[in-house]
């Protein structure tokens, strides 16, 4: 139908500017994280040191580093995973996979020490490969997928160790775990390889580029040749390799191998993800928010046993305090969503026919 | 064809060869036949219009062609080789590039990263970022787009989106270029751009093929247009050809004349509903007068950003700062918020319905009764029985084609989910309803429903406050037409008394509109206000 305006039809369509003239940095919260994030821990930080006054002191302090690093691991691995809209609940089962069958191989020899690493770095790419593989053969969602490997790892794990502590560690490996150089424990140099490493990846790397692509919309990512499958398994086998890695660190604390040592860890992950502002529909977020996401659970965790809270407690107030902070989490990321959104709802309100 | 025609067409084919060639395609989606032994060919530096209603199998076709679905059956040639894409990255090697009509950004990314998105330069797996600035440094002004290529997408606007998406097509050095409505998201302004953008890619020698079903689109750039209506070919003719007509009929089946119904032509007395005098809205209207009658269309045309929609908010008490009195039934009126006004019976159904209308989970029946379900309900507790009957009366009286009142609308064709929208507000008893670009993204079959429940509110007495870009509809429709230009009223016109053949024309409209003239005319008032 004619519309009102007719057209003006140049030949050559103007360009006002060039696009070098125009170019300015790419936003620095690709590597930060969102800045509310870290005003969060600040002020956290802050209420800590008031409410626990040896919070601040060094020893407590490198505390805090050291139980920093098995979930700092393991939710690095949990961010590639929500970043394409997936969910590895698998996590906490391959933490306690990693720790007995590390346990159990060692069993105090230290010459044990570099085999048993190695078999379980690689039943941790395993379980990350199964569960990639169900997911997009299956197309059934990560969550029900990684809930039912979850539970058979944990039977597994049971039937191996009877459900009581099981192993032990050779010496070499708690010098490792308690160890530090001046106030940083030897391990929290590992998490700061592993989440530096993943940050570069992540922000410069072509498969950085295709999570957020897939996570934003698997169907953009295939249509621009991005080979889709190909990016979900390899997240979730990250995944599954770093939550072994985040077994073996926390192992080397441990006197033994405990069958439900890795408890808690994929809502922990989950939550310091989230926290961290990344989207749980994926695409949004990165391993930058994580990093703060981590620090400031596992200062809740720390200021609460300083605080003499119940360990019953505790569960309850992280609970409380975690909710709400993802859920302002979840409602800033939202705000920045609704504009794109609104591309989404013009594009249907133009009776736009959708296929495929 | 005339012969010349004939020999001219065979001289360019032989001399650039025809690029894409399809033949006796077909496709069936779950025993649906999507398309039927389709034929085409598709030229380099020719603009190809393919047009069809939704559901004619344009985008099955675009899909087809760009390696997301494979054929059933049907062969097809590439610069006279037969070939088959498997894979939407195949077609992409074949220089076949593709602009969905879905937003195929990734929101997060920025532009330079999205345009290099799946066919990355990389040095040991690492982002070549020199590379990728060069391609966004090439392709970004080719599209005419001053665009910061570091920005997130998200922070575009949708004109600019869209502008990235041909951008992005281009960067792998396009010879086909396919555009699946591209303009359907954009306004008037935005669309002359890309139409702009469009015939520089021709001129460039790169084969365009623009899916579409606004025809003014195909007399306006197209150099051929290929007619789909239920998976067939219906048409397919060099533009000089065709009129516009032909190709309305080839898309629905029979002619334009029967697209609107009978205007009731008489010169009655008509009672004053809403009279709008010297309304001002800050830097969106100022000293707007006019009134609206029981029984009339009264159509407001003007380019977008001359204030309908604001003039519109104002009367139902959406706006915010206003000056100005407006009447209900020659009373100065309370209406302070639009509840107020659907309380006094005046509704508006906004532009982008879909998002603000409907619920689209919701059955036909929940939108209809949406309203007034207190009024619907006893002890608290939803009268089911009476909510259906509400719903039916209004399916039946607008004829909304619907299985069952329990259909979710989203089901429903985008013709039958505007007239849910009409059905909701009828049920609720309004005497004015205020349509904001009733027609906007809906087919051409859609289209013709609606303009007969538009009239047939308005024989029975309903006042109707029409705004339209789209000039037949407000000619056509409209017993009164208002221009607005800039704010203000520039000219009434006045329909009622007048037959189809002294209306004023589309160009009168346009020049005022534009405000190129003030002057004289076939039925025209002088300005008001």
């Amino acid at each position: 139908m004619p519309r009102v305006v007719e057209v003006v039809a140049s030949g050559q369509p103007p360009v006002d500017v060039a696009p070098q003239a125009l170019r300015s940095r790419r936003p620095i919260t690709r590597w930060t994280g969102p800045a509310w994030l870290w005003l969060l821990l600040l002020l956290i930080v802050v209420v800590a040191s008031l409410i626990a006054e040896n919070f601040l002191s060094s020893r407590n302090l490198t505390n805090v580093l050291r139980q920093m690093i098995p979930l700092g691991i393991v939710a690095v691995g949990q961010t590639l995973v929500i970043l394409i809209a997936g969910v590895d609940l698998a996590v906490a089962a391959t933490i306690s996979m990693a720790n007995t069958a590390l346990m159990g191989i060692v069993a105090g020899e230290a010459s044990n020490v570099p085999l048993a690493i190695v078999v379980v770095l690689a039943a941790g790419l395993l379980i990350g490969l199964v569960n990639g593989l169900i997911i997009i053969a299956t197309r059934v969602p990560a969550l029900i997928v990684t809930l039912g490997t979850a539970s058979i790892i944990t039977g597994i794990v049971f039937l191996y160790t009877d459900q009581t502590n099981f192993g032990k560690p050779a010496d070499v490996m708690t010098d490792v775990g308690f160890g530090s150089v001046g106030p940083i424990p030897i391990l929290f140099f590992l998490y700061v390889f592993i989440a530096a490493a993943a940050l570069i990846v992540q922000n410069r790397s072509a498969f950085g580029l295709h999570l957020f692509a897939v996570g934003g919309s698997e169907q953009v990512a295939r249509s621009s040749g991005v080979r889709v499958a190909r990016v979900q398994i390899i997240a979730y086998v990250a995944c599954g390799f770093l939550a072994a890695v985040a077994g073996i660190a926390m192992s080397m604390r441990m006197g033994a191998g405990e069958p439900l040592s890795g408890v808690g860890f994929d809502w922990d992950s989950i939550a310091a993800v989230v926290l961290g502002g990344t989207a749980l529909t994926g695409g949004r977020g990165g391993v930058g928010g994580t990093i703060g996401g981590v620090a400031i659970i596992s200062i809740l965790n720390n200021v609460m046993n300083l605080a003499g809270v119940s360990s019953f407690t505790q569960i309850v107030i992280k609970g409380v305090i975690v909710l709400i902070a993802v859920l302002l989490a979840v409602s800033v990321t939202r705000r920045a969503a609704v504009d794109f959104r609104d591309l989404t709802a013009r594009f249907r309100a133009s009776g736009g026919e959708v296929t495929g | 064809m005339s012969l010349r025609r004939y020999f001219e067409r065979r001289a360019r084919s032989e001399r650039e060869g025809s690029l894409i060639k399809i033949e006796q395609i077909s496709k069936q989606f779950d025993g649906v036949h999507a398309l039927t032994s389709v034929d085409a060919e598709f030229n380099v530096g020719e603009i190809h219009a393919v047009v069809g209603e939704n559901g004619a199998g344009k985008s099955t076709l675009v899909k087809i062609l760009a390696g997301v679905h494979g054929p059933d059956a049907g062969r097809i040639y590439l610069n006279g080789e037969e070939v088959s894409f498997g894979s939407p990255r195949e077609a992409m090697d074949a220089s076949i590039a593709v602009v969905y009509q879905e937003p195929s950004l990734v929101p997060m990314l920025t532009v330079e990263e999205n345009l290099v998105l799946g066919r990355e330069t990389t040095k040991l797996g690492f982002v070549a970022t020199d590379s990728m600035q060069a391609v966004a440094d090439r392709v970004l002004p080719m599209v005419g787009a001053s665009i910061d290529p570091s920005t997130p997408v998200e922070k575009l606007s949708i004109a600019q989106r869209q502008l990235v998406e041909i951008a992005k097509a281009l960067s792998i050095e396009a010879r086909m270029i396919l555009l699946d409505e591209p303009t359907s998201s954009l306004s008037i302004a935005e669309i002359d751009r890309l139409r702009a953008v469009i015939l520089d890619l021709k001129g460039r020698g790169v084969g365009v093929v623009l899916i579409t079903h606004n025809i003014d689109e195909v007399f306006s750039l197209a150099d051929r247009v290929t007619v789909l209506k239920d998976g067939q070919v219906t048409l397919s003719a060099e533009i000089s050809e065709v009129t516009p007509a032909d190709v309305i009929k080839a898309m629905i089946g029979r002619d334009l004349a029967h697209m609107f119904p009978p205007r009731t032509v008489d010169d009655r007395e008509r009672r004053t509903v809403v009279e709008v005098r010297n309304l001002s809205i800050p830097g969106r209207a100022s000293n707007v007068s006019f009134a609206l009658r029981e029984s009339e269309v009264l159509g407001f045309v003007g380019l977008i950003g001359a204030g309908r929609t604001d003039v519109a908010k104002a009367v139902i008490g959406a706006t915010g700062r206003r000056q100005g009195v407006v009447f209900v039934d020659g009373e100065e009126s309370r209406i302070r918020e639009p509840a107020d006004a659907i309380a006094e019976g005046i509704a508006l159904v906004p532009e982008d319905r879909l998002a603000d209308g409907l619920v689209m989970d919701l059955s036909v029946r929940h939108n209809i009764g949406l309203p007034q379900l207190a009024a619907l309900s006893r002890f608290g507790l939803l009268d089911r029985a009476e909510e259906s009957r509400l719903a039916n009366e209004q399916i039946d009286s607008l004829s909304i084609k619907t299985p069952s009142n329990s259909t979710t609308v989203s089901n429903l064709s985008g013709g039958n989910q505007q007239k849910v929208v009409l059905g909701r507000w009828l049920a609720k008893g309004c005497r004015v309803l205020i349509l904001d670009e009733p027609t906007r993204g809906v087919d051409v079959g859609a289209k013709s429903e609606i303009y007969k429940t538009i009239r047939q509110l308005a024989d029975n007495g309903t006042a109707v406050m029409l705004i339209s870009s789209e000039l037949p509809e407000i000619l056509h429709l409209s017993d009164r037409i208002i221009v607005m230009s800039k704010g203000r009223i520039v000219a009434t016109l006045d329909n009622h008394a007048v037959s189809e053949s002294d209306m004023a024309g589309e160009e009168d409209l346009i020049k005022l509109a534009l405000g190129l003239q003030s002057g004289s005319g076939a039925g025209r008032d002088a300005p008001s206000g």
